[in-house]
């Protein structure tokens, strides 16, 4: 009888200790936020952080509530501040699990990214592969938006992103916050996904470039192709050219597969640096007058002049940021460390001046795979 | 009813040692490997695991010159009855400060990473009150239980090594040996550290069923950690770089947050899960040790209510580190008498042979 007052009295013992979870919160207790933007406030020192939180009934088909989100913007010292703020002003637990996406505005980091950064890679809450754009003005109207195609600005962008990016070369999704955090502590160059703000949509092509965790200049869709292919950040997109006379007007190559290697090499004591491009494509488009070309001498000219197109390119977009810009995304720093570690030593003190005085030599290779439907 | 039990097979012992090296390092080892070598942190980790297979082999010949015996009886044996007492006791010591920093180690990255509001106490105690059944239950349960654990726990890891493997970039290894040989040399001692736990075949042999494998089986359990760790150190420096790894304080975690194919998202929480295994078979390896050696020193037999006067005692000690740095010390006083046992091995053999003590023949 003992034995089985004891073995119960254990039993319940157990229950005490081994069943629930202590960090358990009720799902309808959460705030999500789904996107947070950065902007400096107008008085200079603090930072508006906008938060976008969903409300729980935008995801429950009849639930009727007329607005999906809403937007919370505290003026605060940093984002830690800012969050604490948010848990004053709301009777919801704020958590950033499920944050998409992070916009920095202009205005902030022109002035530097490394202070406000910190709590975001600190904490273990935000996801690694949430995405970071920089915006071409203010960060919170883009959370203001209305889309068409979903009622969350923050999936909106996010989805952009993520997805365009891998069907034009003019947009990127390489930066997510785990790349962010490797950029920070090892100290390279890093360019963002631009987003510019128009009156009623968003254009998300180009990127900013960044040097030392500070903005220094913008890049247009055209030069962010050229980054993409230096940095092997890679997926499909249109490429189009204009052709000479003699061959017809303009052409349109969709690229669907690419491949690039970017090396360095030292020659006497100079750094150079070969790219090799590898890219097949089909031709979507071809504009001309009725011309009468033996059809394999029109796709060799054809893939040369897309070579040399887009050897422009990568030139125009490496000499930009490396020179105009000073900033260096390519990672040649690393490379350099790891295929010349001799040099690398020796010049360590002056690097500066050997990338920027480094030389770009491309190899480039298009293949016209497929040519549509219509004969030409 | 008395159940026969014919003693340990040669996968349980492979399972067990296995297990007990794999545990809290797990979370660190690239941290580990790359901030004394940098981009070396690869070879060092090889190079450490090839010698503390070494070291385990030389433990096994040790044990099997007294088959029948642990460590706590054949080292009075060796070295006489007071010096013999003396190190018995920095073996208890040892195991008890071991089991403490794995303890609070594993509760300090479930706090960070998966239960941040559960207090630091909570989460001790129901690990210890777990350790408490299950070490009960004998060397036995601790066999089946590592023999269970084994194929899931390595799976998980390999498969977080395997979603990381398409991101890492070949030219970060270009420059290894660069720098001579020296960061090697530096390397190697903190890494060897990250290896222990195979002490207890110290203790294993004379639970096994077939002694004549105890060699074999005991040296394969050291091959999946050598595996693992240098995977984890090559995979980090490949993905992250030398630098950033040796600034991170769990790179291991890094690697399965990044972990991003489209159906699984935060794989880290499902590392960290299985993860919590491994560290459990640690600990129970740990205490068991713990326990063993202090019934033995004191000539008794049974010692499991030694395990219930252990468990407080290592709770106070891994309760006691304020912050990090007082936690670094435990660790450092972990560290220093692990390599102290692990090495005595070789002396310990010496003297057996040359003293003629123990042999096969006698038991």
């Amino acid at each position: 009888m003992l034995r089985k007052l004891i073995l119960v009295f254990l039993s319940i013992l157990l229950m005490l200790f081994i069943t629930s979870c202590w960090d358990m919160v009720e799902i309808e207790r959460y705030a999500f936020v789904l996107g947070i933007a950065l902007d400096k406030a107008d008085n200079g020192d603090e930072i508006e952080v906008t938060f976008q939180i969903a409300k729980p009934r935008a995801f429950n088909n009849n639930g009727g509530a007329e607005e999906f989100y809403w937007n919370i913007t505290e003026k605060e010292k940093d984002i830690t501040e800012a969050q604490k703020m948010l848990t004053k002003s709301i009777n919801q637990i704020p958590t950033l699990e499920h944050c998409q996406v992070i916009l920095l505005g202009e205005s902030i980091v022109k002035e530097g990214l490394g202070e406000n950064l910190d709590y975001l890679l600190r904490t273990h809450e935000v996801r690694r592969r949430v995405l970071l754009a920089v915006v071409q003005g203010r960060a919170k109207d883009i959370l203001d938006m209305e889309f068409h195609t979903s009622v969350l600005p923050s999936f909106v962008i996010a989805e952009m992103l993520q997805e365009n990016s891998k069907y034009a070369l003019e947009l990127t999704n390489y930066m997510n916050l785990g790349r962010l955090h490797m950029a920070d502590i090892s100290g390279y160059d890093f360019i963002l996904a631009r987003i510019l703000p128009m009156d009623n949509k968003i254009d998300v092509s180009g990127g900013g470039a960044f040097r030392d965790m500070k903005l220094v200049g913008w890049l247009t869709g055209e030069e962010m192709m050229g980054i993409r292919f230096l940095r092997g950040d890679l997926g499909s997109g249109y490429l189009t050219v204009q052709l000479p006379d003699d061959l017809g007007d303009h052409a349109m190559l969709k690229i669907f597969n690419a491949q690039s290697k970017l090396e360095p090499e030292i020659r006497e004591d100079k750094l150079y640096v070969n790219l090799d491009l590898r890219i097949e494509g089909d031709i979507t488009e071809i504009v001309r007058d009725d011309l009468e070309i033996e059809e394999e001498e029109f796709l060799s000219r054809l893939e040369r002049i897309m070579e040399e197109n887009i050897k422009h390119r990568v030139k125009k977009a490496f000499n930009k940021t490396l020179k105009e810009f000073n900033c260096e995304p390519f990672m040649l720093k690393e490379k350099a460390k790891s295929y010349y570690p001799d040099f690398w030593r020796k010049n360590q003190s002056h690097w500066e001046e050997v990338y920027k005085s480094a030389v770009l030599e491309i190899e480039a290779r298009v293949q016209i795979r497929r040519v549509g439907e219509i004969r030409h | 009813m008395h159940i026969p039990h014919k003693g340990l097979t040669g996968f349980q012992v492979c399972a067990i040692v296995t297990l007990s090296v794999i545990g809290i390092s797990v979370m660190f080892i690239p941290q580990r490997a790359t901030h004394s070598s940098g981009v070396d942190g690869v070879l060092v980790t090889f190079i450490a695991g090839i010698l503390s297979i070494v070291l385990a082999g030389m433990i096994i010949l040790v044990s099997n010159q007294f088959p029948n015996k642990t460590i706590i009886e054949y080292s009075r044996q060796i070295l006489g009855k007071h010096l013999g007492f003396m190190y018995d006791a920095i073996f208890v010591v040892y195991t008890l400060l071991a089991s403490s920093y794995v303890l609070r180690g594993f509760a300090d990255v479930i706090k960070i990473v998966l239960l941040p509001r559960t207090p630091l106490e909570v989460i001790m105690i129901s690990m210890l009150l777990l350790i408490l059944y299950c070490v009960q239950g004998g060397i036995a349960v601790i066999a089946r239980i590592c023999e269970l654990f084994i194929i899931p726990i390595l799976l998980v890891i390999f498969f977080t090594m395997f979603f990381n493997i398409s991101e890492v970039e070949l030219y970060r290894y270009r420059d290894t040996l660069s720098n001579g040989f020296d960061p090697i040399l530096k390397g190697v001692t903190s890494v060897t550290i990250s290896y222990l736990g195979y002490e207890i075949l110290f203790f294993l042999i004379p639970f096994m069923y077939n002694k004549k494998k105890a060699l074999i089986s005991g040296l394969a359990g050291m091959i999946s950690p050598i595996i693992v760790y240098t995977g984890l150190v090559f995979l980090s420096i490949g993905i992250i770089g030398a630098l950033p790894t040796s600034e991170l304080i769990y790179p291991t975690i890094h690697l399965a947050r990044q972990i991003g194919v489209q159906f699984i998202e935060r794989f880290d929480i499902f590392f960290i899960v299985f993860w919590i295994l491994a560290v459990f078979t640690n600990l129970i390896v740990y205490i068991y040790m713990a326990a063993i050696s202090l019934t033995r020193i004191l000539h008794l037999r049974n010692y499991k209510p030694f395990i219930s006067i252990l468990i407080p005692v290592c709770y106070i000690i891994a309760i006691l580190p304020q912050n990090v740095v007082q936690i670094n010390l435990l660790a450092d006083m972990v560290n220093y008498g692990g390599i102290f046992i692990v090495l005595s091995s070789v002396p310990l053999l010496a003297l057996a042979l040359l003293r003629k003590k123990g042999g096969r023949g006698s038991a």
